[in-house]
């Protein structure tokens, strides 16, 4: 096992590298060049020479291949450069961000296992009842819903109507624990939804899948319970496409994070990326790449990881 | 003497998208104490829905038990609550299923397995029903077997997993073990050996053995009775030995020639049974066996035959063959 997670590691750090290459040439090609942008106002940029000392002091005018092994020896070293927009170092602005993200993250994560696992299973165990038609059909509706209407209508209920909750903002847990979890309640039910309905479809069908097979039969031959026969039987080999799907729900939660983290005015890393792309904040925007890269890779191993627990054919290989 | 187990017009149905299809439509049967019966027939023939059907584990749906008795220790199986008939499989009626391959569990290791039936029934404490499943894997001839019952089922060959099949069905010493193709995916000499160790457990513990299969040779050397079935119905049940000395439904005698024999010249061509098994959606009228039987007559055509004895123990469901 040990030996698998460390070529799982490998395979990951392979990927990585070549997502740093990547998001290095595409901040090159992107068109429109920012440090012009930039420095437009203040120096006069019809003059060559000016231009041609700006692009020295930042380095622009060195090879590619070479600009690259500066930037990455900076952004391993901690220098992530400065942000265009605030003018703070990037790394600064993203360790600040990282809990709030983090926080919605975990907690969309826990709404979306607490609403699709169970509803996956009645599903799966009363299949085609009229329970089961209608879990069907919420859970269809879960990922059909645009997460920016679900937000405003819970808010509208939530915080407006009936005003248990904050309609939107952000107070550390240092701070204030309680208000940082009522805070936190509806933005990331609404992250969470979306991967709820997913994971009780593929919770079902993989359930039922494996109801299916002929080890199943054995199990009840043998005299187990019903419940025994799911619970110990079908919910392991069940739950390795569960698993997947729960780590592409994470690795897919940064998308669903620019609406939730803009409508509910959270201080979140997928506002800074949206700050970031309005304003052509190119360190900004790498330092963001580089991270959904890392979140994805990481749940990745994890996820293949779970695997090798889950799946002994697995652990050879 | 009475049976230990008694099937009475066993009726199963099958509700496809084409429509309802009858794969057991009637059949009954004694197994005794200490005997072999084997269910012969093609596939499709509604030998293994008879076997699933005794101990309720027919996929609901789209298939359904309709009709009949399954009595065996003075309970009527078939209506049963789910606590008495839990308390019978696995525990005094154990199942082996074809397909090793697919009917372990493959994220539990075989010990686990193996001794699953032993916590269940027996209440053994897991280090106790491991101990067992030791135990019991050495009988079935696992080599080592203290070394591989941590081992996972993709660990074993198919032979080692048919075996250890075995031993999760002889686990509780049941009184009875349906077998259900048990040796179909695997070679002659595994067979032989796995078919040795269930006659064993027959001369040792009594248990009566309700063997599945299609092989005439496996039945010709294990079996003490037989029944022949076809299209869901028995259509001739003898001893072994009158069987293939004496068989008498046409069926029964286009397969027997259907299979070659050491002792017969070798310049001898075999004789396949003309025809393909009948549409289970669309049976003929009047014996299921009639469009492909040499010896129809009108009345073929038109009545489905009863089974009627034709000797001692001997009965067979054929108007011409009964009448001869």
């Amino acid at each position: 096992m040990g030996r698998y997670i460390i070529v799982r590691l490998c395979h990951a750090a392979i990927v990585l590298a070549v997502v740093t290459v990547l998001v290095f040439v595409i901040a090159r090609l992107i068109p429109g060049d920012a440090i012009m942008a930039a420095m437009a106002g203040s120096v006069d940029m019809s003059d060559a020479s000016v231009v041609k000392t700006v692009r020295a002091t930042y380095g622009l005018d060195e090879p590619l291949p070479l600009q690259f092994l500066t930037w990455l020896e900076r952004f391993v070293t901690g220098d992530w450069g400065t942000s265009l927009g605030t003018g703070e170092p990037v790394l600064n602005m993203f360790l600040s961000r990282l809990p709030v993200t983090l926080e919605l993250f975990a907690g969309a994560t826990l709404w979306s296992l607490a609403i699709g696992l169970p509803v996956g299973l009645i599903g799966a165990l009363k299949r085609n009842s009229g329970t089961d038609v209608v879990l069907t059909a919420g859970a269809l509706l879960g990922v059909s819903l645009p997460s920016y209407w679900e937000a405003i209508v819970l808010i509208y209920l939530f915080a407006v109507l009936l005003p248990i909750l904050p309609p939107s903002g952000y107070v550390p847990f240092a701070e204030d624990p309680l208000l940082n979890i009522t805070s936190m309640i509806l933005p990331s039910f609404v992250l969470g939804t979306h991967s709820a309905g997913l994971l009780a479809r593929y919770v079902r069908g993989s359930l039922l899948e494996v109801l299916g097979q002929d080890f199943i039969r054995t199990a009840r031959a043998k005299g187990l319970r019903e419940r025994s026969v799911v619970i110990w039987h079908a919910l392991k080999p069940a739950m390795i496409p569960i698993v997947t799907i729960i780590g592409l729900s994470w690795g897919g939660m940064l998308a669903g994070a620019f609406f939730v983290e803009v409508i509910f005015a959270l201080p979140g890393l997928g506002r800074m990326s949206v700050d970031a792309i309005f304003q052509k904040d190119f360190p900004v925007i790498q330092a963001t790449l580089i991270a959904v890269s890392v979140n994805v890779l990481l749940v990745n191993v994890l996820v293949d990881i779970l695997y090798g627990y889950l799946d002994p054919r697995v652990r050879i290989r | 003497m009475t049976a230990r187990l008694q099937v009475r017009d066993l009726v199963v149905e099958y509700r496809t998208r084409d429509g309802v299809v009858r794969a057991v439509n009637g059949i009954s049967f004694d197994l005794h104490r200490g005997e072999i019966l084997a269910l012969v027939g093609e596939s499709g023939c509604g030998k293994s829905a008879t076997a699933l059907a005794m101990l309720r584990l027919i996929p609901d749906p789209p298939g359904r038990i309709v009709g009949g008795e399954v009595l065996f220790d003075g309970l009527d199986l078939l209506k049963a609550d789910d606590a008495q008939i839990r308390a019978v499989r696995g525990n005094r009626i154990a199942m082996i299923f074809q397909e090793p391959m697919t009917s372990l569990n493959p994220v539990h290791t075989i010990g686990d397995q193996v001794g699953e039936p032993l916590r269940l029934h027996r209440r053994l404490t897991r280090p106790a029903a491991i101990a067992r499943s030791i135990a019991l894997l050495g009988t079935v001839n696992i080599p080592h077997a203290e070394a591989r019952i941590g081992d996972y089922p993709h660990q074993f060959s198919g032979g080692m997993r048919q075996r250890a099949m075995m031993a999760m069905g002889m686990a509780c010493v049941p009184d009875i073990i349906v077998a259900d193709e048990p040796t179909t995916a695997l070679d002659v000499t595994v067979q032989a050996q796995l078919l040795d160790l269930l006659k064993h457990q027959v001369d040792t513990h009594g248990t009566s053995i309700l063997l599945i299969t299609h092989n005439l040779g496996v039945v010709a050397r294990y079996a003490d009775r037989v029944n022949v079935i076809y299209a869901g119905r028995v259509v001739e049940a003898a001893s072994a030995d009158a069987l293939y000395a004496r068989p008498t439904h046409p069926y029964t005698i286009g397969l027997l020639r259907s299979v070659p024999r050491l002792d017969q010249p070798a310049t001898e061509t075999l004789a396949p049974i003309e025809g393909q098994p009948p549409d289970p959606l669309d049976l003929p009228a009047g014996c299921p066996f009639h469009p492909r039987c040499p010896l129809a007559t009108a009345q073929c055509r038109r009545e489905p035959p009863p089974l009627r004895a034709v000797g001692d123990a001997h009965h067979v469901a054929c108007w011409v063959a009964a009448h001869g």
